[in-house]
């Protein structure tokens, strides 16, 4: 029970992980796209910034809620993802570190405008740097290649993660973080230039998604994981993929009304969605290895820990989501004039 | 070099590099908070233009320190898994209360960067308040974790740990003189950076109403804080030479139990010869600063079998580092008092002293730490788990090692010219009467 519960709380975690640190992602990938002739570039690039501005250091926070509650919870899949994924784990860092900072250097250099493309092309690559890593892991997880004992470098550290499946896998997730920021900025701005080059980013980042979707299917299948097996004889995935597809529609007429908390609301339902899919295929297995699957069950700790696990959430939860969503009611809903340092 | 060596390095430099960010964002919120109240109550200009400047530097720390800290998160597990393995459901508390103190600094931070005129004066002062303090509790939390490591508590020493107490691993032995010890180090050496910063601009005669305030506000913040550290820092000492003597042990070069122990200042040691070359020896100081009577008997690190010695050059230089910058800055301290309570002008020679002197209060902390965590060695959780037994053993943790000198090398030197461009740009604009 106590477990259910811990397990809901982490993958709302980490749904709001995907839906706001991810978007924050995707407004770097978007910046990629820009071109250096486009007259929109600038009015795109302070939109990006000032969007993503007050609620950044926030929306990455979730990220650290799950690894904790990864290591005090359900220590065994924190420490056999870090000891096989040791290297993914380190590009994603890099790339945290990068992204924070450039976005932040840049915003406050009172040079801002001299070293600009220096920092907005640092932000970007590592935004989808960092996405990208974010897929490998996920993919590497169910690989079935992790877990090797045999001392060797390449088995052990490698090959858990370095195949076609969790390239596009990472094509994938930065595809999703790409389409959310698109569709979230749209909202953003009152820009009729502004709001049709995001449609158009949309759509574009939609069939990216669609695209690479397959491909992670196609590519999973080629090495030997009985994914599309899994996935489409499972009813929840199904009915799941089935509900994202058919949100498309009213998520698009949305936009269209200049509905945007709605268009918001679908676009972030759709996602979850997939991620909703992709969970439920192996649920409760987490991590395949070559003798044994570790699901969050057995991979739990003692009954005290999850308790106090619980509790501390449970007040972390009464502290924070009031606290966060009049951040974002103030930033985000308040009708008022920009007005920062 | 093996991997427990680039392990450790890794790790000190992770923590060493983080702790630096992390102690400015926990301090300054509350330095502008003082200046941000002064404003609102008595609306002098110049606190507002002090607060809006410091927030500038302030954002640009904080975010460094954010991203610094989710390296640690993820690098506790990537270069000690085992010790993950066993720790994790352990400790985990204090780290859970951490991110919820953080994930509210973080929402504060963006309300007050970004929420001049967006929420009420007295609405915005407050989330200025909030950071601080959640900054300031979360940095308890993670002292917590850390001195549960000295302090295990919590769980079954005999076995696999079964009857786990979390609650009891969070409120061990060791939380209460860590946690106090670290968090008036912190509030003094960012006040003693902050007000050299302002001395150094002082010296230049930029903005001299402005920046003489900055020092002031930094620097009383700061002193009080220097006065109380030699006490909690005596305090801890006492705390160690009961429940860490091999600690204690290391720190002063003690090889041999004895009464009537002396200090050791200075010095180099030898552990073949169990003796220590160089040094001034006061006779009965140690046994009476540890135990309150000259003639107590102190245990030597000849208690305990060699190999378990920690590495005792490395403790006692970073401790005789630490004491000595804590005195230096223990004097400073005394002297600006006195102006302040005399009400005299701050002279020259104070000020340029001020500026040069500016990071020993972050050289104080790493070397501080250094004492507290390769004087815990060989175990790195005390008595129940060595740190050989910890660490993840793959090899190629060179190149983790290099990836992120390099990386924190290059954003060392990007923060450090871009707090450069703040400060001129905010004073030459202030000047301007912007």
């Amino acid at each position: 029970m106590i477990t259910d519960l811990l397990l809901i709380i982490m993958f709302v975690a980490l749904a709001l992980y995907v839906l706001l640190g991810g978007a924050d992602y995707g407004g770097g990938i978007v910046s990629l796209f820009e071109r250096s002739n486009d007259p929109l570039r600038d009015k795109e690039r302070h939109l990006i910034q000032k969007a993503m501005g007050p609620v950044w250091e926030a929306n990455h926070m979730w990220l650290i809620i799950v690894v904790v509650m990864l290591f005090m919870g359900f220590p065994e899949i924190y420490t056999v993802a870090s000891t096989y994924l040791h290297w993914p784990l380190v590009m994603i860092l890099i790339g945290i570190v990068l992204r924070g900072s450039a976005f932040t250097f840049k915003h406050y250099d009172p040079e801002g405008e001299r070293f600009f493309d220096h920092y907005t092309r640092v932000f970007a690559w590592s935004s989808l740097w960092t996405s990208f890593w974010l897929g490998i892991t996920i993919a590497a997880l169910n690989s079935g290649r992790m877990g090797e004992t045999r001392p060797d470098f390449y088995l052990q550290y490698i090959k858990p993660w370095y195949h076609p499946y969790g390239f596009f896998m990472g094509l994938f997730t930065s595809s999703q973080f790409a389409f959310l920021a698109s569709v979230y900025l749209i909202g953003e701005s009152k820009d009729e230039a502004l709001i049709s080059h995001f449609k158009k980013r949309a759509h574009a980042f939609l069939g990216l998604m669609v695209i690479s979707g397959a491909l992670v299917f196609l590519a999973s299948w080629w090495q030997g994981l009985d994914l599309v097996v899994r996935f489409f004889t499972n009813p929840a995935c199904l009915t799941m993929i089935f509900l994202a597809t058919v949100l498309l529609y009213p998520m698009f007429a949305s936009l269209q009304k200049k509905k945007i908390i709605q268009a918001r609301l679908l676009a972030g339902a759709i996602i979850l969605f997939i991620i909703g899919g992709w969970a439920a295929m192996e649920f409760p297995v987490v991590i395949h290895l070559p003798e044994r699957v570790i699901t969050f069950y057995n991979a739990q700790a003692s009954e005290a820990t999850l308790r106090q696990l619980l509790a501390a959430l449970l007040v972390g939860i009464v502290i924070i989501f009031p606290s966060l969503g009049y951040l974002f009611y103030t930033f985000k809903m308040k009708d008022s004039h920009e007005s920062e340092l | 070099m093996t991997a427990l060596f680039l392990a450790r390095m890794t790790m000190a430099f992770s923590l060493g590099f983080h702790i630096i960010f992390a102690a400015i964002g926990m301090t300054i919120p509350f330095f502008m908070a003082i200046s941000y109240w002064l404003y609102l109550k008595k609306g002098r200009v110049e606190d507002l233009a002090l607060t809006k400047m410091w927030s500038k530097g302030t954002a640009v720390l904080f975010a460094t320190g954010a991203v610094s800290g989710t390296v640690l998160s993820f690098e506790l597990g990537l270069l000690w898994p085992k010790f993950m393995k066993f720790a994790g459901p352990i400790f985990g508390m204090p780290f859970s209360w951490e991110g919820t103190a953080f994930f509210l600094e973080a929402i504060a931070i963006g309300f007050f960067l970004y929420g001049w005129d967006r929420v009420h004066r007295w609405v915005h002062w407050t989330s200025t308040l909030v950071v601080g303090l959640s900054g300031f509790a979360s940095g308890i939390f993670v002292v917590s974790a850390n001195a549960w490591m000295n302090a295990p508590a919590g769980f079954d020493f005999n076995g696999a740990s079964q009857a786990i107490d979390p609650v009891a691993a969070m409120f061990n032995k060791a939380w209460f003189p860590q946690a106090l010890h670290m968090q008036l180090a912190a509030l003094a050496a960012v006040g003693f950076a902050v007000a050299g910063v302002h001395a150094f601009l002082l010296l230049k005669k930029i903005n001299p109403g402005l920046n003489l305030k900055a020092l002031k506000i930094a620097m009383s913040i700061g002193s009080i804080a220097a006065l109380i550290l030699p006490l909690s820092g005596h305090y801890s000492a006492q705390w160690l030479a009961e429940n860490q003597p091999m600690k204690l042990a290391a720190m002063e070069a003690h090889f041999t139990t004895s009464r009537d122990a002396p200090i050791i200042i200075g010095g180099i040691a030898d552990p073949d010869t169990q003796s220590v070359s160089h040094s001034i020896k006061i006779p009965y100081l140690l046994s009476l600063l540890a135990f309150n009577d000259p003639h107590a008997e102190v245990k030597g690190l000849d208690t305990i079998a060699k190999e378990d010695w920690p590495p005792v050059n490395v403790t006692h230089m970073a401790f005789q580092i630490m004491v000595a910058l804590g005195t230096l800055m223990a004097l400073m301290a005394s002297l600006y008092l006195f102006f302040l309570l005399r009400k005299k002008k701050i002279p020259q020679w104070y000020l340029r002293l001020l500026a040069y002197l500016s990071p020993i209060g972050f050289i104080a902390i790493e070397a501080g730490w250094v004492v507290t965590e390769v004087g815990r060695q060989p175990w790195i959780i005390y008595k129940v788990m060595k740190t050989k037994d910890a660490v993840n053993g793959m090899a190629g943790l060179e190149y983790h090692l290099i990836l992120f000198l390099v990386l924190y090398g290059v954003l060392s030197f990007a923060c450090f010219k871009l707090m450069k461009r703040i400060i001129h740009d905010a004073n030459a604009k202030y000047r301007g009467g912007l």
